[in-house]
């Protein structure tokens, strides 16, 4: 009897259905990171290592070493003295910070060349630069200056997730996109509806395969329902606030987002003024045209 | 793995003294002839061999790793782990003694390391023991590879199938549902409409202007508009129910849970939108217009969901026929719903008669009224179905409706023409002629005269002995037409009939100029002429009509010895009807014995 009910339930068989993860293992391409960034990571992993180390590492690539720099003595950190080598750069904006820059820098310059017929990619690009730039305001302002960078790179890959969608399955993502247009649903809930993952749980999970930081993955994953993160639910908060923000949407009042968020809608009016002055500069640096 | 391959293979030794680790390279490069044996002098150094020089660079390879455990425990299991997740192969090399024994060994295996070498070893059993390490690491390294490259396979897979799933259950212009997506959710629905008591509605919406566009605008203009109005369904239709394109112009919205009035509302909303649509074309504008059928998913109600479907569909096209743009809920009772399901049921007969030959003929006497004698019969068709026979009043509609009447028109002149070839002609006798019924649409059939033409060379019939009937108002309706078909079919040598002369009520006028040879008084007239004077009447002033256009009379429906007597006298020409004679399968020349004076026929009433 136990013998049938074995086999029984082994041919009940029924393929697991379609994960994040799938989206992300097909694309090796795609979902690899250069060695660099991995080697940065590994250096700052490493105890005792400082600046000098991480210098090193970021100069073998001198593009890189540029961006950082043009970064760095951009009105996004709005520093006195100009910065001309990358260790001091690296001391100034510190070592975390450093690793979640470099990171984005690299994701950007991954995919910012990407062709797609889905949607405009500088509408694209500049909703997510917007997006980065009110999360780390909002950080700022809630007096998380230690975690502003990070936010900023949460926020300028919120929708990285989309990206593979578009490009594995274009035809479920276009269904969204007129789901989003014709019946009004945000797109993170059309694409639940229709895939069963939004890009958000496919940003987490390729910021999992990259061994980004479990604070970014979950920045990511829960970005718009800061409720459920267990890590760090207020950034997840104040990120909900800057995507809805991005995205033109109101948070309604009553929401979870602002309790969480600790802040007014009227400081989320004032960042947002302030990120549209520096949106032009530091997509420059990014590479970015918007 | 050639032997050549496996001395190829990278092998470093990480040991701290030098000359331990170069009697060893040297014996591996000597003896084992292994080609690229390097040495590093710590940790760091080994990190420092596996980096590549340049971020973007592929990491060096490196196939095994001769540990030296001169570090501290703790440390010799992590290098392991680093270098295995590398893909680098490690052999453990320690001092013989009481260390790496049991399960100090077994973690040190679980690090990834394949072998533990104890000094002193004999030269003699490094080499072979080293090639095994070097084999196990290929097999590693393969059994690795493939095991990703499944993952990605099944990776890949999923998403496939995420996207063929979505291909097979959605339209690809419009994006939305398509029908065998319907057709699932339909049997879903009425389950539940039916166990938990949800009512709901299918709505079947067909554009009207479609066709004008598509035809006159090219397909482009036709599939941007389909686009439109798979817009308009999308945001008019919650995302809960489920809007559906059927095929071309047709379209579907299934609403669950949703109570008869909502439906009958919703659609109406969608009529409504529809109809404001405008529809920039190249040529021009287009206002659209949509017809709607609805039929009600009651719980009470057991249906399939073919039925259902078909339903909403019938309801559509009585909302079609009944003027377009406009809502119409589904009701058995519609007349157009039961013309739909005759035709539903006749079609398939009539296709199958058709390519079988279940059709038959039946012949019915037409008897001459001055003497009786009977040289002409009415071959009349009939559908034989399961031994049951079939008048044409009951299909013949059908066939009209759903354009079949051409093929029975072309069936009943080739059988009636086989048939008059194959009767014995004798010499002394009258040839025997029949009439052949055309239907209304006969004029519009391109091959009937080719087909008679040809029939007749064929046979080597005299075109004398065919007469065409057509009913007077058919012949009315479309007069210049049916003048032209009678014009060639007399051209030929064939008479022609008016048919149920009298009950159009038409004016005689148009019988100067029409070319027939016979006009048929239609049968109602005769039935009831002995009672009522009026029909008597009637019948008198036809014949007089006929004769002074020198055209002949044939009565109908005489059915019985008073009425043939009296149209008789009246002067008709010709007799029909049951006391003459039934329609029967057989042409039986006779001289009526009904029909040989008013005695016989008095003795012979029984026939």
């Amino acid at each position: 009897m136990s013998y049938l009910h074995a086999s029984d339930s082994s041919f009940n068989f029924a393929p697991p259905p379609l994960s994040p993860r799938d989206l992300v293992r097909g694309e090796i391409t795609l979902s690899s990171l250069p060695a660099l960034y991995h080697e940065l990571n590994r250096v700052l992993e490493t105890p005792g290592n400082d600046a000098q180390d991480a210098a090193q590492v970021i100069e073998r690539d001198p593009a890189l070493a540029a961006r950082l720099l043009a970064l760095t003595n951009s009105a996004y950190f709005g520093l006195v003295r100009r910065v001309d080598t990358v260790a001091h750069a690296i001391t100034l904006i510190g070592l975390q910070e450093l690793r979640t820059l470099v990171l984005t820098m690299v994701v950007v310059e991954k995919f910012k060349g990407l062709p797609n017929d889905l949607e405009d990619m500088t509408s694209f690009w500049r909703q997510s630069m917007v997006c980065a730039l009110v999360a780390r305001g909002l950080s700022l302002k809630a007096g998380r200056a230690s975690t502003a960078g990070r936010l900023f790179s949460a926020g300028l890959l919120h929708r990285v997730g989309d990206l593979l969608i578009f490009r594995r399955l274009p035809e479920l993502a276009h269904q969204a996109f007129l789901r989003r247009r014709d019946n009004g649903f945000p797109l993170w809930e059309a694409e639940q509806q229709l895939l069963g993952l939004d890009y958000g749980v496919v940003g987490a999970a390729l910021a999992e395969f990259w061994r980004f930081p479990p604070e970014l993955v979950e920045l990511l994953a829960f970005q718009q329902q800061p409720a459920k993160a267990k890590i760090c639910q207020r950034h997840c908060a104040l990120l909900c606030l800057a995507v809805n923000a991005a995205h033109g949407r109101d948070v309604p009042l009553g929401d979870a987002s602002w309790r969480l968020a600790e802040v007014s809608p009227q400081v989320l009016a004032g960042v947002r003024v302030e990120s549209d002055r520096q949106v032009a500069e530091v997509a420059r640096v990014y590479g970015i045209s918007c | 793995m050639t032997l050549d391959q496996l001395c190829a293979m990278e092998i470093c030794v990480v040991d701290e003294d030098p000359i331990r680790a170069e009697r060893l390279s040297s014996l591996l490069r000597d003896k084992g002839g292994f080609r690229s044996v390097s040495w590093v002098d710590s940790q760091e150094s080994l990190k420092q061999r596996l980096t590549p020089a340049s971020p973007f660079d592929p990491p060096t390879p490196l196939q095994l790793a001769l540990l030296s455990d001169s570090f501290a425990m703790g440390d010799v299991l992590s290098v392991c782990r680093m270098l295995d997740e590398k893909g680098t192969t490690s052999v453990l090399m320690a001092d013989e003694g009481e260390t790496w024994r049991g399960v100090e060994a077994s973690r040190v295996f679980d690090a990834g390391a394949v072998d533990i070498l104890f000094r002193p070893w004999s030269d003699s059993e490094v080499v072979p023991r080293i090639s095994l390490a070097l084999r196990v690491h290929q097999e590693r390294m393969t059994r690795r590879q493939r095991e990703v490259r499944l993952e990605e396979e099944l990776a890949e897979r999923r998403v496939m199938e995420a996207r063929l799933k979505y291909r097979v259950g959605h339209d690809e212009l419009t994006g939305l549902a398509n029908r065998g997506r319907l057709e699932g959710v339909l049997e879903l629905a009425l389950i539940k409409a039916q166990n938990f008591n949800r009512p709901g509605a299918l709505l079947y919406l067909d554009i009207d202007q479609f066709k004008l566009v598509n035809d006159t605008e090219g397909h482009e203009s036709g599939d941007k508009l389909l686009s439109g109005v798979a817009g308009i369904l999308r945001r008019r239709v919650q995302p809960r129910h489920l809007a559906v394109r059927i095929g071309s112009d047709e379209f579907a919205v299934l609403l669950e849970n949703t109570s008869s009035t909502v439906a009958l509302q919703l659609a109406e909303d969608l009529r409504e939108a529809l109809h404001d649509y405008r529809f920039e074309g190249r040529l021009g504008c287009y206002n659209l217009g949509a017809s709607i059928g609805v039929a009600l998913l009651l719980p009470s109600e057991k249906l399939e969901a073919g039925e259902l479907l078909s339903r909403a569909d019938q309801a559509c096209h009585v909302a079609k026929k009944r003027g377009r743009n406009r809502v119409h809920c589904y009701d058995a009772a519609d007349p157009e719903v039961v013309g739909l399901k005759r035709d539903a049921t006749w079609v398939p007969m009539l296709r199958e008669a058709l390519r079988n030959g279940s059709f038959t003929l039946e012949f019915q006497p037409i008897v001459r009224a001055r003497d009786g004698a009977c040289s002409h019969y009415e071959a009349l068709i009939r559908l034989v179905e399961n031994g049951e026979m079939h008048a044409p009043g009951e299909f013949i509609p059908s066939a009209e409706r759903m354009g079949l009447i051409h093929q029975v028109d072309l069936w009943v002149v080739e059988a009636a023409v086989d048939r008059l070839a194959t009767i014995h002609q004798v010499d002394d006798q009258e040839p025997i002629c029949m009439s052949i019924n055309l239907s209304a649409y006969a004029f519009r059939n391109p091959v009937l005269m080719p087909l008679l033409e040809r029939k007749l060379e064929m046979t080597g019939i005299s075109p004398r002995r065919l007469m065409f009937e057509i009913t007077e108002t058919a012949a009315v309706t479309q007069l210049e037409q049916t003048r032209e078909l009678v014009e060639r079919m007399r051209t030929l040598g064939c008479r022609f009939a008016l048919d149920d002369f009298g009950s159009g009520f038409a004016t005689f006028n148009y019988l100067k100029h029409f070319p027939v040879d016979v006009l048929k008084i239609d049968g109602t007239f005769v039935v009831n002429m002995l009672k009522n004077p009026t029909d008597e009447l009637l019948v008198r002033s036809m014949v007089n009509v006929a004769h002074s256009l020198d055209k002949k009379v044939i009565a109908e429906f005489v059915e019985d010895e008073a009425t043939a007597v009296r149209l008789r006298e009246i002067g008709v020409d010709y007799l029909q009807g049951f006391y003459l004679g039934r329609p029967q399968s057989q042409i039986k020349p006779m001289h009526s014995p009904a029909f040989s004076g008013v005695a016989a026929a008095a003795a012979g009433t029984g026939s």
